[in-house]
């Protein structure tokens, strides 16, 4: 009798407390994720109330406040719950692990950034952590579908399915040799025409001459941009295409390639002879100090279309960039296959479609999400044009919703900062479409097979690989040296798998 | 006798101003570059002369001084906090694993000590926390995870209660009719100021020097502690730097001698409270060895 009494009371505070639960919950921003997990009856209720608006849990790239995050959500939410009723909570500044726990661990998200550096997307496919876009993007989002390049898709494809949605910045690099515009002036030295290692030998000289202080040839961050030529590292460096504007379709040790070895001689030259900046492995600063400082003339960069005024801005003066003679601007999957993915834990994959579709397609979605509030984050500069800059008293370095375009599905169809050459949009269009896709653009290595040895790999390539690119190590005697490493670490394995795999590919392409 | 004695003075001095040297020699170079200014920094270096003082990235870290205050009060509730309840926790373990007579001593020690060996991985912690738990996004994920209970400071608490607090006074106490909580509250406690002092150091160390807890479990800014606020400023320099939409020059932005400034400002407080510790915390580290 007292054992009843006391279950009932049990049950009837249980009830209690799970509808509570699902009350309380409905209205705040972890509805479904408490709901979910605190009972089925709170749950259903939770899906009941909300059945015409769908929150959408958007993880993005860029930092700002949570203020600013949610006013920019609500703002966005406002246009996107009439039009596929959809409300956003957005969060911004997340790193890869946060991430990478939220995808383990069936965290609330729908939609995200997947990197290529920071998470693999054959490996969340594989582990069911994203899902494929296929059927989705037929239904839902068919101007997106029609709009992104056969070539474009193939890089965000695993295993025959769409992965993801490639965000629409820029798809290619040119390789080339940046440099502070005011000294190249005044030495004479022509940059409107493609170098050769010895063009550049030859003005490193000149600005020496000129200014025995400086190094004309600076690192970045204790290594160099490289490479600097169009070469296609297949996703990792081990087992590349030596040069992506060729036919050729050979998987070759990178390290062993005579690019490779004859940009490592010259850099160890100027290194031998003081145009390079030594000790450079040790140095932790950017190029972007040294040229401001005035420490530096020139660095290796890859660049595209409105680059120099990007460069102009971080540096701090005037910036210029010529072409090497072997870096046209090419494309490789690793360029373009940094994409939108949709989350396996989305409650509801259909709508976090639609709501992509309208981050791709719709200017006013895609700008508030890209630039943040007018007024907070950004104000006109002119209108008719749709150049924006910042509001008085705010700054890159005070806004409270950091503007990273790239980051975001679609750059292109928000405005320009001024400062940018207004068309540069159409500009990185032009440059994207002109510039040679290698031959293995959309293929994508699977390096499950030979982790072991790619983890050896990659020891000895830390080992070597700054050293040789800022010429602080001999090339004569270091690279037969890492090679040999390199092949005692399994790297004819990788390449091997990486050869087959590829040829597999090619097969299927045609 | 007393030539050797002088001979040994000169060379353990050395060696200790040699070791004392190298731990100061680099917070020195800390301070130092933290108030130089950039330019001056990539051009000549470090050095432990500022050339150019620049007080620039300790204005970019203090702009925003209401964030800056809210962590540094969040870092020292928590670390207040934190440390207290760890030190209880920690206590109401050790103390009966030192007594002999516990039923299942063996058992409980064992399951102490499993952990410090296995844990549960990253990720199903992870899942544990936030969804059984519901600890994101409040203040219990910067306490709870991961620093509540170290099986270290347990063992170490219990071997100092063991060799350090003879049986006889805690019969002694029993005749007297002191119940269990009693003779650990009145008698044990007291006799064990300097361990104590140490976990109290040393857990109040790894909570106020804790950032993974905000990476993984908090993600609104008014929960950040001053470790992760000062972490989230470095990468939004970073960002900065990358973002294309940038508008105006970032180059105005100090970005290594900041990286000093956020270092000077982490250990601040703890290289104030410091003094006032060091003495118990060399009496009590040394567990195990024969003591006065």
């Amino acid at each position: 009798m007292k054992m009843k009494k006391l279950l009932a009371t049990g049950f009837a505070t249980a009830m209690a407390v799970t509808t509570l639960a699902g009350c309380g919950s409905a209205a705040d921003n972890n509805a479904s994720q408490s709901a979910g997990t605190d009972s089925a009856a709170g749950s259903t209720q939770v899906a009941a109330s909300n059945d015409d608006v769908t929150t959408i849990t958007i993880y993005a790239y860029n930092n700002s406040t949570t203020e600013a995050a949610e006013k920019v959500a609500a703002a966005v939410s406002e246009i996107t719950e009439p039009a596929i009723g959809v409300k956003v909570n957005l969060l911004t500044g997340v790193s890869s692990e946060q991430l990478n726990l939220a995808l383990a661990s069936g965290e609330d998200l729908d939609l995200f950034f997947a990197m290529p550096w920071q998470v693999s997307m054959s490996t969340m496919a594989a582990t069911n952590q994203i899902i494929a876009l296929d059927d989705l993007l037929a239904e839902y989002a068919p101007d997106v579908l029609s709009g992104i390049s056969e070539d474009d898709w193939r890089c965000s494809t695993v295993s025959g399915s769409i992965y993801g949605v490639p965000m629409n910045k820029d798809k290619a690099q040119g390789r080339g040799f940046e440099m502070v515009k005011s000294i190249a002036d005044e030495l004479g030295i022509d940059y409107s025409t493609p170098w050769t290692y010895e063009d550049l030998d030859a003005n490193l000289r000149k600005v020496k001459e000129a200014y025995p202080d400086m190094y004309p040839l600076v690192p970045n961050g204790g290594t160099m941009i490289y490479p600097a030529w169009a070469c296609d590292v297949l996703s990792d460096d081990l087992g590349v295409l030596e040069n992506a504007l060729s036919d050729s379709t050979q998987v070759v040790n990178f390290y062993d390639t005579d690019s490779f070895k004859e940009y490592c001689k010259w850099v160890y030259q100027w290194a031998q002879e003081g145009l390079m900046m030594p000790d450079a492995v040790n140095t932790t600063e950017g190029y972007q100090e040294f040229f401001n400082s005035g420490v530096g003339f020139g660095t290796f960069t890859s660049f595209k279309a409105g680059f120099e005024a990007e460069e102009t801005r971080k540096c701090g003066k005037d910036i210029v960039v010529v072409q090497m003679e072997n870096g046209a601007p090419h494309s490789t999957t690793s360029m373009v296959n940094a994409s939108w993915c949709i989350a396996n834990n989305s409650k509801n994959p259909e709508k976090a479609m639609q709501m992509l579709n309208l981050m791709y397609t719709n200017p006013e979605v895609s700008n508030l999400l890209v630039n943040g509030i007018e007024g907070d984050n950004w104000v006109f500069a002119d209108e008719s044009k749709g150049v924006i800059t910042y509001p008085e008293g705010v700054d890159s370095s005070n806004t409270s919703y950091s503007s990273v375009g790239w980051a975001w599905p679609n750059e292109q169809i928000t405005y320009v900062w001024e400062g940018d050459e207004p068309d540069v949009w159409e500009q990185l269009g032009e440059f994207n479409k002109n510039a040679q896709s290698s031959p293995a653009k959309g293929f994508v290595w699977d390096n499950s097979g030979v982790l072991n040895e790619v983890t050896a790999c990659n020891n000895v390539v830390e080992k070597y690989r700054a050293g040789l690119l800022t010429g602080c190590l001999d090339p004569e005697t270091a690279i037969p040296q890492m090679n040999q490493e390199l092949e005692a670490a399994g790297i004819n394995t990788i390449i091997e798998a990486k050869q087959a795999q590829l040829d597999a590919w090619l097969a299927e392409q045609n | 006798m007393v030539i050797k004695d002088t001979k040994y003075q000169v060379v353990i001095n050395t060696v200790l101003i040699i070791l004392s040297l190298m731990c100061v020699m680099p917070f020195i170079l800390l301070l130092s570059s933290s108030i130089t200014s950039e330019t001056a920094l990539v051009k000549t270096g470090y050095r432990f002369w500022p050339t150019e003082i620049d007080l620039s990235a300790y204005k970019y870290l203090l702009m925003d001084s209401t964030s800056i205050v809210r962590g540094y009060a969040i870092s020292f509730f928590v670390t207040i906090v934190g440390t207290l309840t760890s030190l209880m926790l920690t206590t109401l373990y050790a103390y009966p694993l030192s007594r002999k007579n516990l039923p299942g001593r063996n058992i409980f020690a064992f399951y102490i000590f499993f952990t410090m060996l296995f844990n549960g991985g990253l990720v199903p912690g992870y899942m544990m926390w936030t969804q059984m738990f519901h600890i994101k996004n409040t203040i219990f994920a910067l306490i709870v995870p991961g620093l509540l209970l170290n099986a270290f400071n347990v063992i170490m608490m219990r071997t100092y209660f063991t060799t350090n607090i003879p049986e006889e006074v805690l019969e002694a106490a029993r005749i007297d009719g002191g119940g269990e909580l009693y003779i650990l509250t009145k008698v044990v406690l007291p006799m064990s100021k300097p361990i104590i002092v140490t976990l109290v150091l040393l857990i109040g160390l790894s909570y106020w020097n804790d950032w993974l807890n905000g990476l993984y479990y908090v993600n609104r800014d008014n929960l950040y502690s001053i470790q992760v606020l000062l972490k989230k400023m470095m990468d939004d320099i970073e960002m900065i730097k990358k973002a294309s939409a940038a508008g105006a020059s970032t180059m105005k932005m100090p970005s290594i001698s900041i990286r000093m400034a956020v270092a000077v400002m982490g250990a601040l407080p703890i290289m104030c409270v410091y003094p006032f510790f060091q003495k118990y915390f060399v009496k009590g580290i040394v567990i195990g060895a024969v003591k006065g």
